[in-house]
Order: C-alpha cells, then structure tokens, then sequence
C-alpha cells in the first residue's frame, strides 16, 4: 500500500481514516479547549482588548473585500478590452462561519488541520479560511461531513503554485494601504508553499516591491470570496544567483498558521 | 499483553496528539504520546507483541496523517506502519541492554525508534516521489530537511516520555506483561 499512487488510494483511504478516527472525535472537543486554556492560539493579538480586536478585525475583513473587488475589475477592464459584450456578473455572496480547531496530524510536518464545522453549517470543498478578517489560512480539503471538515494550510507543499500580487507600500512617507489608488500598482507574483512555513517567489529587480510589503492572492483556481486575502509580508528579498536580475522574495504569514485556535470559514453562497 | 488496555490507551494518545500537545509545540514540533506508548510496550510486553503494537500504532499514525491532494484527502497507509515495524526491531535489539522500568531507558527507546522510524518514513516518501503525479510531504524542499524537523519531534518527543512513562509505569499490573505480579507498582 506504502507504493500505490495515488489515484489508487483516493477512493477509499480517506474513508477508511475518517472511520478509524470517528469513534475518537468527541473527545478532541474538550481536548482543543484544553489546549486553547494552556497555549493562547496565534490569532489573537495579545496587544488589543477585545473590543479593538473585533474592530480591528471588521477593518481587515473590509480591506480585503476592497483588494478582491479591485483585481475583479482589473480582470473585468481586461474582458471589456478582448470581447464587446460582458456576461452576467457572477456576485455570489460569502458567508462567514466560524469553525473551532479541533486538531492537527501528530505528526511532525503535516499542514493540515480539523475543523469542528461541516456541511451542516454550510462548509464546502474548496471554500477558504481566514483570521484576523482578511489573513488566508487555506482552504477546505476533501469530502467535508456534517460536523467536520479538513483544512489545508496555504503553506502545506501540496497546495502548488499560488498566483498573487505584491501591494507596494507607498514610498516617500505618503500614508495609505497601498495599490492603484495610490498611484502604485499591484506587482503579480508567483508563489511556492515552502517546507519551512512560508511562500517562496520571485520579482523583477526594479518592480518597486520592498520588504514589508503584503502579499495578497489573487488567483482564479481559488474561489471568489478568497481573492485579495492576504497571504503574508514580504520577509526578505535577495538577488538569485542564477538571475541576478531576479529577486526571490520569502512571504512569512502574519501569524503562526499551524497554532490558531479557530478560523472563518468563508462559504460561498448561491447567487 | 492484553490488548484491550494499549488499544484504548493508543486511542487516548492519538486524541492527545492531535488535539492537546500542540500546545507544547516547541521548535515547530510537538510531542509524541504514542511514540512514548510503544516504547512502554516495547520494554515489558514480548516480543512479538511489541512487534504487533508498534505496527498497529504506525498504521494509525498514518490514518490521522492526511495529505491535501488536488483538493482532495491522500492517506497513505504504511510509511508509519514500515517505520514503526523497523524501529521496534531496533529496540527489540537493545532492550536486553536497557533497565525494563528504568524512565531514562523510556526515553532513550522513544529516541531510537523514532529516528529509525524516521528514516523508513523519508525512504518510503521518497520511493513514493518515484511515482507519477505523487508529491512528497516536503514539497520541493530536501529530504534532509524533513528528517531534520523529525530529528526534533525524536528529541522533544523521548522528553515527554519520562513523565509519560512515569505515568504508565503507575499502570503496569494492568497491562498482563509477563512477569509482572497483578498489583501496582510501589515505588
């Protein structure tokens, strides 16, 4: 079984686990509170009390949606160019659900986490999870069940190539968030998931990306509700060996993903 | 051995592992109850009985191990299971050396197995890379460097077996070992 490939064991290994797994779920309920009482999980930001926190997470969770709806009509300007009619505007809603961890593998490397929230509560396969209202987590991964649902980290090896864009912060002191609006634009980036924990890429030298900068993902083989989330800042930038005229940019995610205590899952809606 | 005992015990370990010792996460890892389990098996049950406990908590490893794949969940069975076979052979070499109720031997035990189960593991992922359209855990990072994360999981983990060990050595006449008298261990 070790050396099947994969399309072999996809049809059934994932079943067999959840039914091994299943008669210990009720008790990884209790266990999971215990562990948030033991160790407060990375999401929460011991420097705000509560009620800066919500705000603070509103905010995100808006500044996100402003850099999502801003790719989509940097797409849709680009489809107005290439065809003469538009078609009708998918404006599927997201809803948020907040969804508990309840565990991770017990093994050393595994990027993957359980979520206490399923199908019963709307969560489906592919939908992504945030913090802090517009940090991306991942997305959901298999067949969720009604109560549970497995979370993939955007740094686990398997998610592949990630599309992104830098947000250059403005230069020469001029205060704001970054992107078209502030006369700078969104450099495109394409990112790896590295074993180490963060997003690896690479940038022209020149683009006008520095360290600092907030990655956020803008790409179309993630649902809608996950594009202008952000994936990290840039942590460190140095000339490639082979291409000098290359940057390989390192993207730390703002918080330990691997030690959140819950996320927001964002299900999408039907129109 | 009863098997009864060191089933619900393995279930209370992985449980542990997955919901609660991240908590002692340190250096990335967290600890390993089961591996601290096995190697209690593994220094008072016979032979072949360790060699079936440390096979059937490798399997179970291996099912609370899932993979992103293509949006979908890959579990492979075996890596675990081969690794844990492997190093309980490696035990079972040694543990003629090793004090049977000693904590340092516990954690000693933890270190070996774990490292041998370790390198199985690396091998079989990396046989596994062979295959089309499989990817390794480590992505496109080195093999050196997963092993090396384990290396730290093998330390930290044979830690927490002392205290872990403490514990089930409290438990001793429960488990049927042969050779130990059906009262509790005074100390």
């Amino acid at each position: 079984m070790t050396l099947m490939p994969p399309a072999w064991l996809l049809p059934w290994s994932a079943d067999v686990a959840a039914i091994a797994w299943f008669p210990l779920r009720p008790f990884e309920r209790a266990l999971s509170a215990l562990r948030s009482m033991l160790r407060r999980p990375a999401e929460i930001d011991s420097s705000l009390d509560e009620r800066s926190q919500r705000l603070a997470e509103e905010r995100d969770h808006y500044r996100g949606l402003w850099f999502g709806e801003q790719l989509r009509a940097a797409e849709l300007a680009g489809r107005l160019e290439a065809v003469e009619g538009v078609r009708r505007i998918d404006r599927s809603a997201s809803r948020p659900v907040s969804a508990p961890v309840l565990g991770r593998s017990p093994t050393p490397g595994s990027k993957t986490l359980v979520l206490e929230g399923g199908t019963d509560a709307g969560v489906r396969t592919g939908d992504p999870a945030v913090v802090r209202g517009d940090l991306l987590v991942g997305r959901i991964v298999g067949e969720p069940t009604a109560q549970r649902s497995t979370l993939a980290l955007v740094t686990d090896p398997a998610t592949g190539r990630l599309d992104a864009r830098v947000v250059p912060r403005p230069r020469g002191g001029a205060s704001g968030s970054g992107g078209d609006d502030d006369g700078t634009a969104l450099v495109p980036i394409q990112l790896m998931p590295h074993p180490g924990g963060m997003l690896v890429g690479e940038v022209a030298v020149g683009a006008g990306v520095a360290e600092g900068d907030v990655v956020r993902l803008a790409d179309p083989s993630w649902k809608r509700a996950a594009q202008g989330m952000q994936l990290g800042t840039i942590r460190s930038l140095r000339p490639l060996d082979r291409n000098p005229l290359r940057l390989r940019a390192e993207i730390v995610p703002e918080v330990a993903l691997d030690r959140i205590g819950a996320v927001i899952v964002k299900c999408e809606e039907s129109p | 051995m009863r098997w009864a005992p060191f089933l619900i015990a393995l279930a209370l370990a992985l449980v542990m592992d997955a919901s609660l010792m991240s908590a002692l996460e340190l250096g990335g890892v967290a600890p390993s109850l089961v591996a601290a389990l096995v190697a209690f098996v593994a220094l008072q049950a016979s032979r072949s009985a360790a060699w079936y406990a440390a096979v059937v908590a490798g399997v179970a490893l291996d099912l609370s191990s899932p993979m992103p794949y293509d949006g979908r969940e890959l579990v492979v069975i075996g890596p675990w299971g081969l690794g844990f076979a492997f190093g309980i052979v490696l035990v079972l070499a040694v543990r003629g050396s090793l004090m049977r109720r000693n904590l340092l031997a516990m954690a000693i035990v933890v270190f070996i197995m774990l490292m041998a189960a370790s390198l199985v593991w690396c091998a079989a992922w990396s046989a596994r890379a062979w295959l089309p359209e499989s990817l390794p855990p480590w992505g496109d990072g080195s093999v050196f460097s997963a092993f090396g994360e384990r290396f730290r999981w093998a330390l930290w983990s044979s830690a927490i077996a002392v205290p872990a060990g403490w514990l089930l050595l409290r438990s001793v006449s429960l488990w049927g070992f042969p050779g130990v008298a059906g009262r509790p261990l005074r100390r």
